[in-house]
């Protein structure tokens, strides 16, 4: 079932977010398929945009690992997003707490940036916007870091769409063939 | 002594408005002289020994007491000739002056160095002979005396500014007993010194305004120190601090932070297309937010997209896997780029994707037959050895491969794929990484 392909460059970024998506998609794929899934009504289309959205981050995250404050941000998110989702099942009120906490300690963490850095005006109101797009980015952290985080980020941004891009196109080609048949 | 010294000089200095011009031509032809008398003396170098050692202390390193030496050399080198030499250092130091004003100043306070550096240039040879003897009379204890209070009055700060000239005017030397103490005692941040040295030597400059000619002589020592550390710097310095700017760890800190994020700007600059044309920080980050926001906004779109075609895809779950081997390259090639070799290579692909996902089937027999040829082209150089193992790999596919599948996928499958599969995907194929991921 698994063909044995040895990538061209399994260390380079691109090849590693290109297995992790794919694997995900298709786990999806197979939740969806499952019985248990089957019998429940097929997720919306904003659902299913969420979910892929979500496979698309992760597997960035995960293919640049943890040595990063964005993808670390990313990998958290997700799984804290995974265990609410799970605790939502189970109970939701330990949920909103934990959320509300969350937040608290985000806004904590962006008044002691503010307070640190020393920039005014419109500087620093772009830096704050900068942080707000930067996963990981309203963490205490200097703007040298957050530019060095930034680079990162649009490096492997560019790099998802790229892939992403060609996965699309792939399977608009299987979907016309198949629309074709 | 010193005001009947200050007396020729004031006057000179009012009277003579020497023109910017002639002053660097002065500074140019004392500089020429200053080079044919450069070899330094080395019967002087053990007076300076002191001096050196002191100096040491502050800044360590071979190579800065070598440069250190052939300074001292020179300074030295004043009193044999006095009337001439003299009038070299005071000539070196209005040159030195003109260099450093010339290089970024406030113009305000550029105006007092204009005019301490017309008075010292003007001033007549005998009143340099007289400084130049006050100079050797005051040994090297004195100077490296004369150097530490102003240091540490540039470490206390510029708005004492005038009272540390009164300061100066008064006890020079019980003050600089206390601080040249206080120096060695405070054993020196190497950065840090450097900085304020250089910082020492201008506001050495506008105590020379202060018309003492003592302090002229130190200010003249100071300038060859603070040339030597000059010289020194760029090895672990980027940052300096010019007139006005404050010299405490803090703001050398700031000032570090923010060379930092300049040099990562500049890096982002090139990530980011259309970001070249821009100058300033705040332009920059509008860039840089834009094209991070167009990004997201691409990804989610896309991701938008493949949430949108993902229904129709459950029919082709195996063949996801096969097309896990190009979907990053397939982006890079544009479609229609058909050859000849586009169908066979993309024959012998697609059933090698097939056999390694349905390997438990008759057609099973051709596995290791592939896959020995695929090792065996393996180690080769790979887009020539490729082509032809595809070639091969046709070759024998096409007698009992197309059959096989014909009865197992049925035809339809096999068309749907050989016909609606463009070109596209073989040059994804092509490219030399996806030749290794097939290899």
């Amino acid at each position: 079932m698994t063909p044995q392909f040895s990538p061209m460059n399994p260390n380079s970024i691109k090849t590693r977010f290109t297995h992790r998506f794919l694997r995900a998609l298709k786990r999806l794929r197979k939740n969806t398929k499952s019985p248990t899934a089957a019998s429940s009504p097929p997720p919306s289309f904003s659902l299913r945009y969420q979910t892929v959205k979500m496979a698309a981050d992760a597997s960035m995250a995960a293919a640049v690992g943890p040595r990063r404050v964005w993808s670390r941000a990313i990998l958290r998110k997700v799984r804290s997003r995974g265990f609410s989702a799970r605790r939502i099942r189970s109970g939701r009120r330990s949920t909103a707490s934990g959320v509300v906490r969350r937040i608290r300690r985000i806004k904590n963490g962006k008044t002691r940036v503010e307070e640190k850095i020393g920039f005014f005006g419109d500087d620093h109101r772009k830096t704050e916007e900068l942080r707000r797009l930067v996963p990981g980015g309203e963490e205490a952290m200097d703007l040298y870091s957050l530019l060095d985080e930034t680079a990162h980020y649009i490096k492997c941004l560019s790099t998802q769409v790229h892939t992403s891009g060609g996965l699309k196109s792939e399977k608009r080609n299987f979907g016309l063939m198949k629309k074709s048949q | 002594m010193l005001h009947c010294l200050n007396a020729p000089g004031n006057a000179a200095g009012n009277c003579t408005d020497m023109s910017v011009l002639e002053r660097q031509r002065a500074r140019t032809k004392w500089q020429e002289e200053q080079l044919i008398h450069q070899p330094p003396q080395p019967c002087y170098f053990e007076g300076n020994d002191q001096f050196n050692n002191g100096f040491s202390m502050l800044n360590q390193g071979q190579d800065f007491l070598n440069l250190m030496n052939s300074e001292m050399g020179h300074v030295v080198k004043v009193d044999p000739g006095l009337d001439n030499n003299g009038w070299q250092e005071f000539g070196q130091f209005g040159g030195e002056v003109l260099g450093l004003g010339s290089s970024g100043f406030v113009t305000g306070s550029g105006f007092e160095l204009n005019y301490g550096i017309s008075r010292t240039v003007s001033c007549p040879e005998d009143v340099a002979a007289a400084a130049a003897v006050e100079e050797t009379a005051a040994t090297e204890t004195t100077q490296r005396e004369s150097v530490s209070p102003e240091k540490m009055t540039s470490l206390v700060g510029r708005e004492s500014f005038k009272k540390r000239k009164a300061d100066k005017n008064q006890s020079l030397k019980a003050v600089a007993g206390e601080e040249s103490r206080e120096k060695r005692i405070k054993g020196c941040n190497e950065e840090d010194e450097s900085k304020i040295t250089e910082e020492y030597s201008n506001n050495s400059k506008n105590t020379t305004h202060n018309n003492n000619i003592k302090r002229e002589t130190s200010a003249d020592t100071s300038k060859d120190n603070s040339k030597v550390s000059e010289v020194q710097k760029p090895d672990y310095i980027h940052v300096r601090a010019r007139r006005g700017q404050a010299t405490d760890s803090h703001s050398l800190a700031e000032r570090v932070r923010r060379e930092k994020i300049s040099e990562r700007m500049k890096y982002l600059q090139d990530l980011v297309p259309g970001c070249n044309k821009i100058t300033g920080k705040a332009g920059m980050l509008d860039e840089i937010i834009n094209y991070v926001q167009s990004l997201q906004r691409q990804v989610e779109f896309l991701s938008m997209k493949l949430a949108a075609v993902n229904p129709s895809l459950d029919f082709n779950i195996d063949n996801f896997f096969a097309k896990e081997v190009f979907p990053g390259s397939t982006s890079n090639f544009p479609i229609g780029v058909q050859s000849e070799i586009t169908n066979p290579a993309y024959l012998q692909f697609n059933p090698l994707q097939q056999l390694a996902s349905c390997s438990g089937l008759e057609m099973g027999i051709n596995n290791p037959d592939m896959a020995l040829r695929r090792t065996i082209s393996a180690p080769l150089s790979i887009p020539d050895t490729f082509l032809d193992s595809s070639c091969f790999d046709q070759i024998q596919t096409s007698s009992g491969w197309d059959g096989n599948l014909q009865n197992i996928y049925g035809m339809e499958f096999l068309q749907g794929r050989l016909t609606s599969f463009p070109g596209q995907q073989f040059t994804g194929s092509n490219e030399a990484s996806n030749l290794k991921m097939e290899m």
